[in-house]
């Protein structure tokens, strides 16, 4: 069952009413009902490893809570990350490392019957092993106590609206929220309801309508001139913007029309005016992850070489990064493309704010476009490579971007839509972003404007939504 | 007190959307309903597919046959969508038109697989029983039932696109470039290859289509699309011939129907003409307007 589905549309009211009719200390029971039946009803056989992994968490933190010794306490945290990590590393890499091993012992002339095996990557499992190894160490590191009550770890780990494609939450901020829920109140609900309506006018209206373009161009690369390629690159960005922003707007409206509050994913990430800076406004919920599970401990075994030491824990954590969003070379290059690009920043932001702070250039909006313009351009760069099937594919775009020019592939009506979507996209961030203060319709006092622009946009997402073989980018991490 | 208030709110939200819904598909479907010319009672109803809609210019055949024309056509559309096209064009106008222009090509009756998604032009047409019955059995039952609830969801970006171009009152061929004729020429290898079936469903689903007409005293003319003469080689000979033959056949056996073979014209050999293949660009679309409208007035 997916946010975009008829299926969730029927499914979401009725785990709500159900939430709120159960006694205040059994909704946790509810949710976590409405959250097997939620992935079940994707694949059944995909929730047994949803369950060890639940299972495997809550023996291993009981257990590290249990001892005193450190040795032992590391140890157990240890073997859970391994264990739940295992199905990850089998789905996402197994058949590219086999793959891999069957060449190079062919290329030795060995003949190796090495079995090919090839599966579906389990929706959703990069998230929940995520959340799962954040929950370990968090419990090891003492920050939070282990929870004693099987049914809330499980209800963490396979919370419906996070379970799919996050954000990727941290039990210090949900398991609180999970042992007392807040009784119904009509500004989560109409809150969350906002929210939702506006993810699925960034998903249906923008991601998928610029998906259109971007995969018929995408799609035949040695078939298309270079201005094709310019346009579908630069409108890649926004439609995985739009994608996962989208969905996590979703998640994030689902959680708080039921009285949860889950992280912020995006903020505004095209208004950024370094990488840095832009890595802070995307996929927030990853990026704080990677910080605290994988770059402050690299940086602190790596502190004796000073900056050098930031610039190779940098690196080593955008590389993870690729490799998790895919066993391929580019997402290896992708990475590496990060880490290029914010070591850059890092070794030169002291002269960057000296020449800043000399010509006075903080406030000068024309130095601040150039800045959001350079670090979508950079973005926009390294994500030729996300998209590219291969990397000689993307050497490919950028051979024929900087060569073969000639009249685009114009789809008026894709690219109409398109742009006019992005636009009311744009410009509420631009709001956002420069005017936090000034009245949103959205939040409008009279409830003639509320409305109408309710169902000005739901009608909107029914008329100009792409609603046919929609699935969400983040599915296939 | 305040759940009560919420949901009194809630179901005046829900009142205002269906009202809503309700009246902008209602402008929604009167602009299409002007785009294929259903806004005025026609005298000649042209039915056809893409072939059509690049070819004919509606306002054009209306002023030089001084008739109102109705032209009902989509991409992609089957023999049997074709059917359900004419009985719903019946059920609309029950008095019926002078004339059916009714667009063959090679491909009609083979069983070529056609978009899987045809049957979704059809949505917004959704109130008539004709249409109803034919989406039902196409339609997945959910989907079927939430086009049936809520009505805006018949229309999509396709559409839309048509609903424009209705209330512009523009009905001409936006495409103005021509065929690129070099890289055509890997075709000519495959001269001949391409069949021509006649499959016994589809005649059977034509000359049911054939007889709806005429049991509405309509003077029927079976145009034989032209497309770029490259193309046209591309079909089997013989089997063309024969698809040719049989609607001879069927004119000589049948009062009141005519066919005409625009592919022995002239300008199916100038790409100057084309947008594609199959498909008429602007200039196109000009000279077999004139031609169709010529043989309309003096038949």
């Amino acid at each position: 069952m997916v946010f975009t589905s008829l299926n969730f549309l029927l499914f979401f009211p009725l785990s709500v009413l159900l939430f709120y009719l159960s006694p205040l200390r059994f909704r946790w029971a509810t949710l976590l009902a409405a959250s097997f039946f939620f992935y079940i009803n994707i694949k059944p056989v995909y929730s047994l490893l949803l369950i060890s992994a639940i299972g495997s968490t809550y023996l291993f933190t009981m257990l590290i809570a249990a001892t005193g010794n450190e040795s032992r306490r590391k140890f157990y945290m240890v073997i859970n990350i391994i264990l739940v990590l295992l199905p990850l590393f089998f789905f996402k890499y197994f058949s590219v490392i086999n793959g891999a091993l069957i060449n190079l012992l062919e290329s030795w002339n060995l003949h190796w019957p090495l079995p090919e095996i090839k599966y579906m990557l389990p929706i959703g499992i990069s998230f929940y092993t995520f959340m799962a190894i954040g929950y370990t160490i968090d419990v090891y590191n003492e920050e939070i106590d282990a929870e004693r009550n099987v049914g809330l770890v499980a209800l963490f780990i396979s919370f419906f609206p996070l379970v799919l494609s996050g954000p990727i939450e941290r039990a210090k901020n949900m398991l609180p929220q999970f042992r007392s829920f807040r009784s119904l109140n009509y500004e989560n609900v109409t809150a969350g309801l906002k929210l939702m309506l506006w993810g699925y006018f960034m998903k249906l209206v923008v991601a998928d309508r610029i998906g259109i373009y971007v995969d018929i161009v995408y799609g035949n690369i040695a078939g298309n001139n270079g201005s094709s390629l310019l346009i579908a690159s630069l409108l890649y960005p926004f439609q995985v913007y739009s994608d996962l922003g989208g969905y996590s707007l979703i998640a994030i409206g689902t959680a708080r029309v039921m009285g949860i509050n889950v992280i912020q994913n995006f903020k505004r990430p095209f208004f950024a005016t370094s990488m840095a800076e832009f890595w802070r406004r995307w996929h927030i919920s990853l990026i704080s992850w990677l910080t605290d599970y994988v770059y402050t401990p690299l940086s602190f075994r790596f502190r004796r070489y000073k900056v050098w030491g930031i610039v190779i824990a940098l690196m080593l954590t955008f590389l993870i990064s690729g490799i998790w969003h895919g066993a391929a070379l580019t997402f290896v290059v992708w990475g590496l493309l990060q880490g290029v690009f914010l070591s850059f920043e890092a070794l030169t932001s002291n002269r960057r704010a000296a020449f800043e702070k000399k010509f006075n250039l903080k406030n000068n909006i024309f130095y601040i476009i150039c800045a959001m313009t350079i670090t979508f351009v950079l973005f926009s760069t390294s994500q030729i490579f996300g998209r590219s099937a291969t990397v000689n594919e993307a050497l490919l775009v950028f051979r024929k971007i900087f060569t073969l020019q000639g009249s685009p592939y114009l789809d008026l009506t894709t690219l109409a839509y398109s742009i006019a979507g992005l636009s009311i996209l744009l410009l509420k961030d631009l709001k956002n972003e420069f005017f936090p203060g000034s009245p949103s319709i959205f939040n409008s006092k009279k409830i003639v404007v509320r409305y109408a622009t309710y169902l000005l946009f739901m009608f909107i997402i029914l008329l100009f939504g792409v609603f046919q073989g929609n699935n969400f980018i983040y599915f296939q991490f | 007190m305040r759940h009560l208030r919420f949901v009194g709110r809630l179901l005046v939200f829900v009142i205002l959307f269906f009202l809503l819904d309700f009246l902008i598909s209602l402008v929604l479907l009167e602009g299409l309903n002007k785009y294929f010319g259903f806004n005025q009672a026609p005298g000649i109803l042209i039915n056809g597919s893409s072939m059509t809609i690049s070819g004919f210019n509606r306002k054009e055949i209306g002023v030089l046959t001084k008739m109102s024309i109705a032209t009902y056509a989509y991409e992609g559309v089957s023999i049997s969508d074709r059917y359900a096209m004419i009985n719903h064009f019946y059920h609309l106008y029950p008095e019926g038109v002078r004339t059916v222009v009714y667009e063959i090509n090679p491909v009609l009756f083979s069983n070529l697989k056609t978009a899987d998604n045809v049957y979704t032009h059809f949505y917004p047409f959704l109130d008539d029983l004709t249409i109803d019955r034919y989406v039902k059995e196409k339609a997945s039952p959910k989907e079927y039932y939430v086009n049936k609830i809520i009505r805006v969801k018949r229309f999509d970006s396709r559409l839309i696109r048509l609903i424009i171009l209705g209330y512009l009152g523009k009905y001409e061929n936006l495409k103005t470039n021509s065929l690129d004729t070099a890289a055509l020429l890997p075709m000519v290898s495959q001269k001949g290859m391409t069949p021509v079936t006649i499959e016994d469903s589809n005649r059977e689903v034509f000359e049911r289509t054939m007889d709806l007409i005429r049991s509405h005293d309509a003077k029927i003319l079976l145009v034989m699309m032209p497309m770029y003469y490259l193309k046209l080689q591309s079909f089997n000979k013989e089997e063309y011939s024969n698809l040719c033959k049989y609607l001879e056949d069927y004119c000589s056996s049948h009062s009141n129907v005519e066919f005409l073979n625009m592919n022995q014209d002239n300008l199916i050999y100038d790409a100057r003409y084309f947008s594609d293949q199959l498909h008429f660009n602007v200039f196109g679309q000009q000279q077999i307007t004139k031609i169709i409208s010529s043989y309309l007035v003096d038949n």
